[in-house]
């Protein structure tokens, strides 16, 4: 009698075992982010975001295991990052680079092994080919230009701007947008300027800028030290147009290396500092774990992470039902803003923009749009 | 056009044009001693600005004792990299010491992040003023320190070259080896002198920068190959020709920039330095092209 009982109990413990994940059996996520090369600065700050998520996650009751692959900071690096995690690791799910390039990269690996990928890489395009593996956490560059544009037509109430931007596939992506929805909002473009990534020094573009009589000047920066370095030329030269840059302007990285220059630098940031509870709770419990202030850039990885954690939670760890999960999310409240996906996989439709002010962004304004 | 604009747009050229010029000197002036192109001598200007971003900001030294013990740190590096990079490889074709470079060049790099992290430093700068303002003209005061700074390392190296025992020394080794052996000059050790001087060259390169650029791995990759285009335009193996075929491509880049497209301007570097190998491949102020004595 005891011994059927225990038998049945050891069958039932054995049938419960894949579905519930364990302590001995967690789900794994793969990170794919780049520990070395060119970005190796932002990798620090992603996975402090990651690690954070993955020990909430782990406290409310989802097992989840990160393990980090290193893409490299190129786009070979991403999608042998991306084997190695299938293959090696046989994760999950992935969480993503954050670089367009990169995301393309891997999208037909991802495509083809059906792994749910959450990824930050802005460009439009990503979730308009088809993949129905990608969950984009940030808003698109589409939605980041028309806040721009918006404000400033209807807060600045300016009409002619120059752009600056970085001639990779971010800044050129940007800077084309920018000239593509100007005349939606009645902007004129009079010149525009661009520079190669690492490059250090923009006095010929600033001043040409100067020259076409731009009144503010969008940049549509990459490289935190370029976006820095710039700030301060821009400073130096007493230009008479503003800056309104892109979410590189005002991040921790930027402003640490800045300084005095980004003061009063205007920029669209992914998330309102201090403008929600989920915002501040996050930004605590970074401060208690690391004993340094978050970095709004990087929070992307947690909320991705925690979204993903929701679903494995509400569905278990069956890749067609969590994926149905993350698209069937409405208004989460995440760290850095409302989540809601559509069908493509687009999980943000909103941005706001925020002033430097000593040494920290402020927030100006939240501005929602409507995607393409 | 506008006249300040091109005035700042000069000063921005020289000052740039004054860091490829103390690149191009190292690379020259090995090239001349030892017959083999230093692809690490970007690197060598990126090390000495995180060694002091950590003296000055970690350790809290003054500026006046950082720059000096900077300068003695990399004299002691260039030694090192000579012993190892150089040395056991110099009695094979010039090939296989260039791969050694690069070597050297990739492990500094990624030596730098792993003892100083990836995130980029600021280095302090030494002047608390943030702007100068000449008659309307807006200066960088790192470009006019950078400038002064280097016009008068040039002068003293000059002096050192040519009034010195151990520059003629030097000189004697560069122009002809078997002569110089001949006249008792110690050979190696005038090569090993020629590393160190090359490599304190370039630790004044990052220093300077430092402040201008901020610190990270990767600051001196692109003005270590700008460096090497100057050395290239100005006639390589000159030492001349390497400060004026620099200087002449800092102006020239900022201008074209400027006018013609700030997307090109390091297409541009690469352009001219083409043009000139296409021809005049001895550069403005080479030797003929007939191989050095």
């Amino acid at each position: 009698m005891f011994k059927s009982v225990f038998q049945i109990f050891v069958m039932a413990a054995a049938l419960c075992l894949p579905l519930s994940a364990t302590a001995a059996n967690p789900v794994l996520v793969g990170m794919n982010t780049p520990v070395t090369g060119a970005s190796a600065g932002e990798a620090v700050y992603f996975t402090k975001a990651a690690k954070l998520a993955e020990k909430h996650a782990n406290d409310a009751g989802v097992n989840i295991k990160l393990i980090i692959q290193d893409n490299q900071s190129t786009n070979p690096g991403a999608l042998q990052a991306l084997n190695k995690s299938i293959e090696q690791d046989k994760v999950f799910a992935v969480l993503g680079p954050i670089k367009s390039t990169q995301v393309l990269a891997i999208s037909d690996r991802v495509k083809q092994a059906e792994i749910p990928t959450l990824i930050g890489g802005t460009n439009v395009n990503l979730t308009h080919q088809g993949n129905p593996w990608f969950f984009r956490c940030r808003p698109d560059d589409s939605i980041v230009v028309h806040v721009m544009l918006k404000y400033i037509r209807e807060d600045m109430k300016l009409n002619k701007i120059g752009v600056l931007h970085d001639a990779d596939a971010f800044g050129t992506g940007g800077a084309d947008l920018v000239a593509r929805l100007a005349p939606q909002y009645g902007l004129t473009l009079v010149k525009r300027e661009k520079y190669t990534t690492k490059d250090k020094d923009y006095t010929a573009q600033l001043l040409s800028l100067k020259a076409a009589g731009t009144e503010v000047m969008i940049h549509y920066g990459t490289n935190v030290e370029d976006v820095a370095v710039c700030q301060r030329q821009f400073r130096q030269l007493g230009l008479p147009y503003k800056y309104l840059g892109s979410p590189s302007s005002a991040v921790n990285d930027t402003l640490s290396l800045a300084g005095k220059a980004a003061e009063g630098v205007l920029a669209v940031a992914d998330a309102i500092p201090d403008g929600t509870r989920e915002y501040r709770d996050y930004a605590q419990a970074y401060m208690k774990e690391y004993g340094e202030e978050m970095d709004a850039w990087a929070a992307w990885n947690y909320d991705a992470l925690m979204i993903l954690a929701k679903a494995i939670k509400e569905v278990g760890p069956d890749r067609a039902k969590v994926r149905k999960a993350i698209l069937g999310l409405r208004d989460y409240q995440g760290v850095l803003g409302t989540y809601s996906f559509t069908d493509n996989g687009d999980g943000r439709h909103s941005a706001c923009i925020v002033e430097v002010k000593n040494g920290h962004p402020v927030l100006k304004k939240v501005v929602t749009v409507s995607a393409e | 056009m506008d006249m300040t604009i091109n005035v700042q747009l000069l000063f921005s050229g020289l000052a740039m044009g004054s860091i490829y010029a103390l690149i191009a000197l190292g690379i020259v002036i090995i090239y001349r001693a030892a017959d083999v192109v230093n692809f690490a001598q970007g690197e060598l200007v990126m090390l000495p600005a995180f060694i002091a971003v950590f003296l000055l900001d970690t350790m809290g030294l003054p500026a006046v004792a950082v720059y000096p013990l900077v300068i003695i740190c990399m004299g002691l590096v260039g030694f090192i990299f000579e012993k190892v990079a150089y040395y056991p490889l110099r009695n094979r074709s010039f090939l296989p010491v260039i791969i050694s470079t690069i070597g050297v060049s990739i492990f500094l790099k990624n030596g730098a992040q792993y003892v100083f992290g990836a995130l980029p430093q600021v280095m302090p700068r030494p002047t608390d003023v943030e702007v100068l303002v000449l008659g309307g003209v807006i200066i960088d005061p790192q470009y006019i320190i950078i400038i002064v700074s280097t016009s008068l390392l040039l002068v003293a190296q000059h002096f050192f070259f040519e009034r010195t025992m151990l520059g003629k020394m030097m000189q004697a080794t560069a122009q002809d080896k078997d002569a110089a052996r001949l006249m008792g000059i110690p050979i190696a050790r005038m090569i090993a002198i020629t590393f160190i001087f090359s490599t304190i060259l370039a630790s004044v390169a990052g220093l300077l920068v430092g402040p201008l650029f901020y610190v990270t791995k990767e600051m001196g990759g692109m003005a270590g190959l700008k460096g090497f285009c100057g050395a290239i335009i100005g006639g390589f193996g000159s030492v001349t020709g390497a400060i004026l075929g620099s200087v002449f491509l800092g102006v020239i880049e900022v201008y074209l920039a400027f006018y013609v497209s700030s997307a090109y301007r390091d297409a541009f570097a690469f352009i001219i330095m083409i043009l000139v190998l296409l021809f005049r491949p001895q550069g403005i102020l080479g030797e003929r092209i007939a191989q050095k004595a």
